[in-house]
């Protein structure tokens, strides 16, 4: 499974990659918006790890244009914001799941395994 | 928010003493300038009536200086009968008038505080609901345009400053959250690692994992407090405070069994109010939370949701040892605890004064007692609103 991770915080990007390494999964990063976009043109990715605080291009934004694309893959919004109405937004724009803080990654192996249809509940 | 009855009543006590010195400076200053023009009028009149008229002719015959003696004596007798009719006439005028001038200097002494009652009383609204507003006196520019200025210039002040801080504290949890995510995300990574973790490893993961979590709260409290203060309510709907006790109620049953207490809700289906939804639920959340936390095991708790004299209540009633009244009225502020240790049964300390701050943004109040039979009472009030109004808003 192809992950696709976009957070501006370097440090919390690489280690959110290893611990899906660590699951078996195939983790790339982008840094922000547009490179997230260009790298989501280059490969197919099945997942994409979403902040929504993004430099560049936002994160909201880049969540309508995956959502638009055909070969939609998963969305996983991330952010430390965490204002109670983000959850809805967050949603609203195509997300399929909303975690307000980073979960254990025991719980991020979970959702990917869900099938395509389904969303995970957690937070 | 809360303007305690006993202030205002002293303030009311301070106006009517200003308004009665001015009243009494008014009729004293009339009463004087009455005596002193009364004392000027007779000594002008009954001089002239005592000054002798003129006798020039000493060389009549003596029955005609007789006749004019006896005129003049009498001319002297009506003059003096006039200037004591002047005089008792002049006192019960000045006395009619003396009353008079209290009525009119009462009502001009009014309608000189006047003015500053409005500042007064606007300011204090302004302090109590919303710091965006101005006093904005229009009128001529004198010393009272020259105060209100002066007072909106304040407010202005206050309010940036306000502002400033609520900014900081935003931004500054903001930016600590990141590293705080990746802290935690690191331990939970090096905690799954295929194939074995040393114990300590795990160990040492469960305790920073605890810890960071607390941090996490902690941030998170201070981002909903600043938020919350910022002002405006986003999406304020028609809420029912008695369905939002039972959702968190029923949410919260794990930990009410955990610690075995009973649970006894008094919810009633007209207690509505207005306001943001998702807050409120955060709010009823909060104070049953801190009712579980913060009791006994086999405790109670005693949950009211009910119109009450125009207001939405909600009341959380624990048992328990009997508590220090001081200490709990000072239970809404920010990292206010009950007893000694600052980190004593969990908690981050700002659950309740982020119930205050909801309250306050909805237009309601927060009154913590404590019970003289032991425990704490907390008691929300919220607007409430009629029932008409949630139907139509339900249509």
């Amino acid at each position: 499974m192809r992950v696709l991770v976009v957070e501006d915080a370097r440090a919390l990007a690489e280690v959110i990659a290893e611990g899906l390494r660590d699951q078996g999964m195939a983790a790339d990063i982008a840094l922000d918006g547009l490179t997230a976009a260009e790298k989501l043109d280059l490969s197919p990715y099945e997942v994409v790890v979403l902040d929504r605080d993004l430099p560049g291009l936002h994160g909201d934004t880049l969540c309508q244009m995956i959502t638009e694309r055909d070969d939609r893959p998963m969305v996983l919004m991330l952010t430390a914001a965490g204002a109670p109405g983000d959850r809805v937004t967050g949603l609203t724009l195509g997300a399929d799941d909303y975690l307000a803080t980073f979960p254990q990654v025991r719980c991020c192996r979970g959702c990917f395994v869900c099938p395509a249809g389904g969303t995970s509940s957690r937070h | 928010m809360l303007v305690t009855c006993r202030s205002a009543a002293w303030r009311g006590e301070r106006m009517r003493t200003a308004r009665l010195r001015f009243t009494i400076m008014y009729v004293a200053l009339f009463m004087l300038s009455g005596v002193a023009l009364l004392g000027l009028t007779s000594f002008l009149t009954i001089a002239r009536s005592t000054s002798p008229v003129v006798p020039a002719q000493q060389q009549r015959p003596d029955a005609s200086a007789a006749r004019i003696a006896e005129l003049e004596a009498r001319l002297e007798a009506v003059h003096r009968d006039q200037a004591r009719q002047l005089l008792g006439g002049s006192a019960i005028a000045l006395a009619v008038m003396g009353v008079a001038s209290v009525l009119l200097g009462r009502s001009v002494a009014g309608r000189v505080l006047r003015p500053l009652r409005t500042i007064t009383a606007a300011t204090r609204r302004i302090t109590a609901d919303n710091l965006h507003e101005r006093l904005a006196t229009p009128g001529p520019g004198d010393e009272v345009k020259a105060l209100a200025d002066t007072i909106d210039e304040l407010l202005e002040r206050l309010e940036q400053a306000f502002a400033a801080q609520r900014r900081f504290v935003a931004n500054a949890s903001h930016e600590l959250r990141t590293p705080l995510a990746t802290m935690r995300a690191s331990l939970d990574v090096a905690v799954a690692k295929p194939g074995p973790v040393p114990p300590q490893t795990v160990a040492l993961a469960g305790r920073l994992r605890t810890e960071l979590d607390r941090v996490d709260g902690l941030l998170d409290g201070f981002l909903t407090l600043a938020r919350i203060q910022h002002g405006a309510l986003a999406d304020r709907e028609p809420v029912s405070v008695g369905a939002l006790v039972t959702e968190v109620v029923s949410a919260r049953a794990a930990d009410i069994e955990a610690k075995r207490l009973t649970v006894r809700a008094d919810v009633r289906p007209d207690a509505w109010t207005r306001g943001n939804a998702v807050l409120l639920a955060q709010m009823t959340g909060n104070v049953i939370d801190n009712a579980i936390t913060h009791n006994v095991p086999d405790g109670s708790v005693r949950v009211v949701a009910a119109p009450e004299a125009g207001t939405a209540l909600l009341a959380v009633e624990t048992g328990g040892p009997p508590l220090d009244p001081e200490q709990v009225a000072r239970l809404g502020q920010p990292f206010q605890r009950l007893g000694l240790e600052r980190t004593a049964g969990g908690g981050t300390g700002l659950g309740l004064s982020i119930v205050a701050a909801i309250a306050a943004a909805h237009g309601g109040t927060l009154v913590l007692r404590a019970r003289p039979e032991g425990g704490l009472h907390v008691a929300i009030r919220l607007p409430l609103i009629p029932p008409a109004s949630r139907e139509d808003e339900a249509a």
